[in-house]
């Protein structure tokens, strides 16, 4: 069975690269990368990733719930919130679009891969 | 003189009006019967002058009959025809004609025949000289063109007046041509006379004009009213004299007809009159006597029952009882009234004693002092118990001492209303007591005359206690005014229509001046979206009384806008009726906007706090994914790199939570009012070590901002000397335009670049920490200034800040 495929969207370089590395660590393969909401619903129209492990966070005209909810509403592949926020709007309009997980920053291996074995079985 | 000797008196006069308008009235009409006896004696006359005017007539008929004869025709030609002066000219002739001259005579007036005829011995004499010559002139009147004419009329002869008349000799056919003349003449003697007096009267005469026994009057009268003038005398009581005027033959005065006419109708109206007169007064003395004695029985001796009434009641009898006098007539409603009037004047008298004790008593115990002083003398007559308790004298000590002692003292002789006639009304004086104490009043004079004694009516009441009154009044005032005028606060009044009646000088501070706002309607000045609100309140703090604290914008003249808080309850009069409101404005505008900009630091620091804790939390996750990837066996060779980037994401976490503590201080301070240009100086003090000049045009006025408006200043002088390159010049200035009031800060270095200019005023952007200008604008941001980058890239960065309405202000209009 092959391993599953994540589409990482993150506009912070380092905090990518940590996630590509701990995913990799946990038996994940990094299909693609975007920093913007726009770059990854693109790379989902071309690649169709097993998974998107998303910032809500975005720079840009479209942040990461904007992104997930397109993403689930055209292609229908599970999404993951990756954030750092905690405020109550936030969260709000995160969970309308009934994400399949949800990461706090900051994570570690098993906040990873907890969060996408539940996403991905649903 | 009494009323019966008034209504003798009166009869009398009526009696001899009457009698004197009888008289003139009899005078009045025995003129009528005067005229009617003067026509009468006219008329008898002139019958007498036709009795002589008809033999004058007569006589023309026979010279008509003589001249106009053939026998005289002939004659004339042969007047020694026997036949002829036989048969007519005989004294038969003379006789049968009534004549005493007959006279034929030629054309040239040659007397063909004349003779007189002798009366009493019927015998023909010749005519006499002077008959001669006055049938020549008479002749001589029917010369030339009245040669056919025939003349009659009377000539003055010595023997008396005779009516002669001349008529011309023609063919018994009346054909000419006429060759002579006939004339005939009779005297007017006493038979004639007598002829004529028996159809007029019996004392008819006919007398020369110029005759003695005609008056001179007489005389002048007819020959003024000649031809024919008739004069009319009363010769006696009863007979009149007529006199009438002839002319003779040549048209000249010659003869008087006079006669005597007895008075008949007057005499006979004189005696009807006078009996009926005699009778008039017999009648008016009877009816004026019973009318006398009438009005003496039911009018005086009734007259003098009711004065002895009168009299009665006037020496002590009693008012109440009744007068009775009897009948039931006018006299009888007089005594009724008389009765009615008494019991009146009974009713007054009792009303008159209640009066006098109401005014005792009021005299007695009204509150103010009133004295009567006699005008003249200066004395007290009289004084009521408030006025001796005022004086604080015995009323027996007061009575009869002069006024001045008490009153104006010093002005003895001068007293104003007695002695220069002015009068006194309200006015303050002074009351002098026994010992030198004096008490303030207030003084009423005024002239009266009591009992027919010119005297002053004086009334004062103590003033002290209003004077105390009035000195605490002003002090109170004086207090108020200085608290009015030197609060900061603005204090008004309104009335019941919410109108501004009063508003203290504070109110210059928003541009107006108290006497502008008077009568303005005060809602007019708060901002219309809060004027439904204040209205409100307004009417129901009229309506209920209930006190009301408001806070509302005001807008003042320049359009800017205030917050205020009013405090303000109902004013009322001394009834308890509402006049309108009272209270305080207290500017709360720096308050307000300070509480506003201390309500959007906190939402910034929140959001800040937010921001902040994401970018910690993010770079806490590269850093323990890093450290996670250092202690990885497998990466062991990249651990010195890593080590690296720990390094690297532990500082930025550093600089996030120094930025956080920067960012802190904004908005924690209140907002104040800070001198531009004077933070500007400084802040270039702070880079003074620089080659770049810091020029400063900025005038001198506040701006209202955070108390970190310095850093702001000092940020943008440092940009430009980061990032500028080659800045030399940084130059403050002010401008004004349609955007508002701006703070310029440009400088000559590269500036920047288009798609930077909004950029640079986010987080995190720029070379150094990337927060100075983030900073600024929120800084800015918390009094509403703006904060924009408007150079032109290459030529040099330009921030304009713009200050909202009421953010700035001149020296001149520091508010309280």
């Amino acid at each position: 069975m092959p391993n599953p495929q994540i589409l990482i969207v993150e506009d912070d370089p380092v905090i990518v690269r940590v996630a590509e590395w701990r995913l990799t660590k946990l038996g994940y393969d990094i299909c693609g990368k975007a920093d913007t909401g726009t770059g990854a619903l693109d790379f989902v129209a071309g690649t169709r990733p097993d998974l998107v492990l998303m910032d809500i966070n975005l720079q840009g005209e479209m942040d990461g719930i904007e992104a997930a909810k397109k993403i689930k509403k055209d292609f229908d592949i599970p999404v993951i919130f990756v954030t750092s926020h905690s405020d109550g709007n936030t969260l709000h309009r995160a969970k309308e679009i009934h994400p399949d997980g949800f990461i706090k920053k900051p994570f570690s291996d098993d906040d990873l891969r907890v969060a996408i074995e539940l996403a991905l079985k649903k | 003189m009494r009323l019966n000797e008034k209504i003798l008196f009166s009869l009398l006069l009526l009696f001899v009006i009457i009698v004197g308008t009888l008289v003139f009235s009899f005078s009045f009409y025995l003129k009528g019967y005067e005229k009617l006896d003067e026509k009468e004696a006219t008329s008898s006359l002139h019958n007498a002058l036709q009795s002589l005017n008809a033999s004058r007539e007569g006589q023309v008929r026979i010279l008509a009959d003589w001249a106009a004869w053939d026998d005289t025709y002939d004659f004339i030609q042969d007047p020694d025809d026997p036949v002829f002066i036989e048969s007519n000219l005989g004294t038969v002739t003379m006789e049968n004609l009534d004549t005493d001259i007959f006279v034929i005579t030629d054309l040239d007036g040659n007397i063909v025949w004349g003779h007189m005829y002798d009366r009493a011995n019927n015998s023909l004499s010749p005519l006499t000289e002077e008959i001669r010559s006055r049938v020549f002139a008479i002749g001589r009147l029917t010369d030339g063109e009245r040669q056919n004419e025939t003349v009659s009329g009377i000539v003055m002869l010595p023997a008396g007046p005779m009516v002669i008349g001349s008529a011309p000799v023609t063919h018994s056919d009346g054909s000419g041509p006429v060759i002579g003349r006939f004339m005939i003449g009779t005297y007017l003697d006493a038979a004639h006379i007598a002829q004529a007096a028996s159809v007029s009267s019996p004392t008819l005469a006919f007398i020369p004009v110029d005759d003695s026994r005609i008056s001179p009057g007489i005389q002048s009268a007819l020959l003024a009213g000649s031809p024919s003038a008739l004069v009319i005398t009363t010769r006696n009581s009863t007979a009149l004299s007529t006199y009438v005027l002839i002319d003779d033959i040549y048209g000249n005065p010659a003869l008087v007809a006079t006669a005597d006419t007895p008075r008949e109708y007057y005499l006979q109206a004189e005696s009807t009159l006078f009996g009926g007169f005699l009778i008039l007064l017999a009648v008016i003395a009877l009816v004026g006597s019973l009318v006398f004695i009438l009005i003496d029985r039911y009018v005086l001796r009734r007259l003098s029952i009711l004065r002895d009434a009168a009299d009665e009641i006037r020496r002590g009898g009693t008012l109440a009882a009744n007068v009775k006098v009897g009948g039931d007539d006018e006299l009888t409603d007089v005594a009724v009234a008389f009765n009615q009037m008494i019991r009146t004047i009974d009713e007054g008298q009792k009303d008159i004693a209640e009066s006098r004790q109401y005014l005792d008593r009021i005299f007695s115990s009204v509150n103010a002092g009133i004295v009567i002083i006699d005008a003249q003398t200066h004395r007290i007559t009289d004084i009521n118990p408030t006025a001796v308790s005022m004086i604080g004298l015995l009323r027996e000590e007061i009575v009869g001492v002069s006024c001045h002692r008490f009153f104006c003292p010093a002005q003895s002789g001068e007293c104003p209303v007695a002695d220069h006639k002015e009068n006194l009304d309200n006015t303050e004086s002074v009351l002098t007591r026994p010992g030198g104490s004096q008490v303030t009043v207030i003084r009423s004079v005024i002239r009266l005359n009591i009992r027919g004694r010119d005297c002053l009516l004086e009334t004062f009441i103590d003033h002290s206690e209003r004077k105390r009154i009035e000195h605490a009044l002003r002090e109170s005032k004086e207090q108020f005014r200085n608290l009015a005028e030197n609060t900061a606060d603005v204090l008004f009044t309104l009335d019941r229509d919410g109108r501004i009646t009063y508003v203290s000088p504070q109110v210059s501070r928003y541009g107006f001046t108290p006497e502008e706002l008077k009568g303005r309607s005060f809602v007019s000045l708060v901002h219309p979206q809060d004027r439904r609100e204040i209205a409100g309140n307004f009417t129901k703090e009229m309506e209920t009384g209930e006190n009301f604290t408001s806070t509302f914008r005001i807008i003042d003249r320049n359009g800017s806008t205030f917050w205020v808080e009013e405090r303000s309850n109902i004013l009322y009069d001394g009834w308890k009726n509402s006049l309108g409101i009272q209270g305080v404005i207290r500017d709360i505008t720096d308050r307000k906007r300070a509480e506003d900009a201390i309500r959007l630091a906190n939402r910034k620091l929140n959001l800040m706090n937010d921001i902040t804790r994401h970018d910690i939390i993010n770079t806490l996750t590269g850093l323990l994914g890093t450290v996670d990837m250092a202690m990885d066996p497998s990466q062991e060779s990249n651990r010195d790199l890593f080590l690296a980037d720990i390094r690297q994401l532990a500082v930025t976490i550093q600089k996030q939570i120094e930025f956080t503590r920067e960012y802190q201080a904004v908005g924690v301070k209140e907002p104040v009012w800070q001198d531009l240009s004077r933070i500007i100086r400084h802040a270039a003090e702070l880079n003074a070590g620089s080659d770049v000049a810091v020029i400063n045009e900025i005038d001198a006025f506040e701006v209202f901002a955070d108390p970190l408006l310095e850093k702001v200043v000092y940020n943008l002088i440092q940009n430009a000397l980061s990032y500028g390159e080659h800045v030399r010049t940084i130059r403050f200035t002010e401008e004004i335009s349609d955007r508002g009031f701006a703070v310029i800060c440009e400088d000559d270095g590269i500036g920047i670049p288009d798609e930077m200019k909004e950029k640079i005023f986010e987080r995190g952007i720029g070379r150094n920490t990337g927060m100075g200008l983030f900073l600024s604008r929120e800084i800015l941001a918390i009094t509403g200034i703006t904060i924009q980058e408007k150079g032109i890239y290459g030529k040099g960065a330009r921030f304009e800040m713009i200050l909202p309405k009421g953010g700035y202000r001149f020296p001149s209009e520091k508010r309280g």
